[in-house]
C-alpha cells in the first residue's frame, strides 16, 4: 500500500530516535537497524511500507485511546 | 491414553528471530509440565515436517504451538523448511488446539485448519514484531526491549494451559498488551520506548483466533 510523504515524515521522525544498534524484528521479513529502516522508507520498499503502516496504526490507536 | 494430554511445540533456533522465540518458549514448556501435559519439543534441527507429521498423528496431542516464520498459508521449522501448509497437511491438526507464534498465518492457514477439523487456532494476521537490543540480547531473556512482546505472546499458551478458553487467552493477551503499551509510552528513561509501544500495538492488532472461542484444552 503506497504511503504519503506526510506519513513517511511522521515515521522517519520516530525511526531517527532509535539508537543505531537496536533492531526492529518483523518476523519473516527479517530484523532491521535504524539506518536500514530509514533507507527502506526513503526507497518506498516493501519494508518501508510495512513500517509506515505500523506507525500510522499506532497513531490511530493513540488517538482512539485519548478519545476514550 | 488414560486421559493424558499432549503438548507439541516447535522451537527452531537458526536465526535471531526464531532463537528469541525458542528461548522464550522454555517457560511455557515448564508450565506445561507442571500442568500435567506430556510435552514433546521439536527443537532446533528436529523441527522438520517429517517429525511434526509423525508426532501430530498421535491422538494424545491436544495442544500444538508453532514458533517459526510464516506466511498466510504456511509455518516453517528449521532452516525455513515448510512444516505446515494449508491444503497439504493441516488435516493433521484435527481435534487439536493450535497457537502459531508466526507471521500472517491466521486468515488462511488458521481458517483452513478449522475447516479441516482443528478445534481452535490462535495466531496473527500481521507480522509478529518486537524490538531487540543485540547488546542486551546475548541472552534473549535479558533483553528488556524484547520482553514485552514475548511476555504478552506467552500469555496465550499459559492461559490455555491453565484451563481457560481460546477467547479468554486472546482477550487476556490483548489486555496486557494495552497495559504495557501505556507503560512504555510514559517511559522517559529509554529512547527506544516508543518503538516497543509500536510493536505491542501491532501485535495487538494482528492477534486473533479462528474456530469456537469457548474451546479449552
Amino acid at each position: 500500500m503506497p504511503f504519503s510523504e506526510d506519513e513517511a515524515q511522521i515515521t522517519l521522525e520516530r525511526i531517527r530516535d532509535m539508537p543505531r544498534g537496536i533492531k526492529l524484528n518483523l518476523g519473516s521479513h527479517g530484523a532491521f537497524t535504524r539506518d536500514e529502516l530509514i533507507d527502506a522508507i526513503n526507497t518506498h520498499s516493501e519494508i518501508g511500507e510495512l513500517v509506515v503502516r505500523m506507525q500510522m496504526a499506532y497513531v490511530r490507536s493513540f488517538r482512539e485511546r485519548v478519545d476514550e | 491414553m488414560n486421559g493424558e494430554k499432549g503438548f507439541l511445540i516447535t522451537t527452531p533456533d537458526d536465526d535471531d528471530t526464531v532463537f528469541y522465540c525458542n528461548i522464550w518458549s522454555k517457560e511455557i514448556i515448564d508450565l506445561a509440565g507442571t500442568k500435567g501435559f506430556k510435552t514433546t519439543e521439536l527443537q532446533g534441527p528436529k523441527a522438520t515436517r517429517a517429525n511434526l507429521e509423525s508426532h501430530l498423528k498421535r491422538p494424545v496431542v491436544r495442544f500444538v504451538m508453532f514458533n517459526g516464520h510464516g506466511a498466510s498459508d504456511i509455518v516453517t521449522g528449521t532452516v525455513k523448511e515448510v512444516i505446515m501448509k494449508a491444503g497439504e497437511n493441516e488435516a493433521l491438526l484435527k481435534g487439536k488446539v493450535v497457537y502459531a507464534r508466526s507471521c500472517y498465518t491466521l486468515a488462511v492457514l488458521g481458517a483452513s485448519s478449522i475447516s479441516a477439523g482443528a478445534d481452535g487456532y490462535v495466531g496473527y494476521s500481521l507480522p509478529f514484531a518486537f524490538v531487540s537490543d543485540p547488546a542486551e540480547g546475548a541472552h534473549p531473556l535479558d533483553d528488556e526491549l524484547a520482553a514485552p512482546c514475548f511476555v504478552t505472546s506467552n500469555i496465550i499458551p499459559a492461559t490455555l494451559l491453565k484451563g481457560n478458553s481460546v477467547s479468554e487467552a486472546v482477550k487476556k493477551s490483548k489486555s496486557e498488551m494495552r497495559k504495557l503499551m501505556e507503560h512504555w509510552e510514559t517511559r522517559t528513561d529509554r529512547i527506544e520506548a516508543p518503538m516497543v509501544a509500536l510493536c505491542l500495538n501491532w501485535n495487538r492488532l494482528g492477534l486473533g483466533f479462528e474456530g469456537r472461542g469457548e474451546v479449552k484444552l
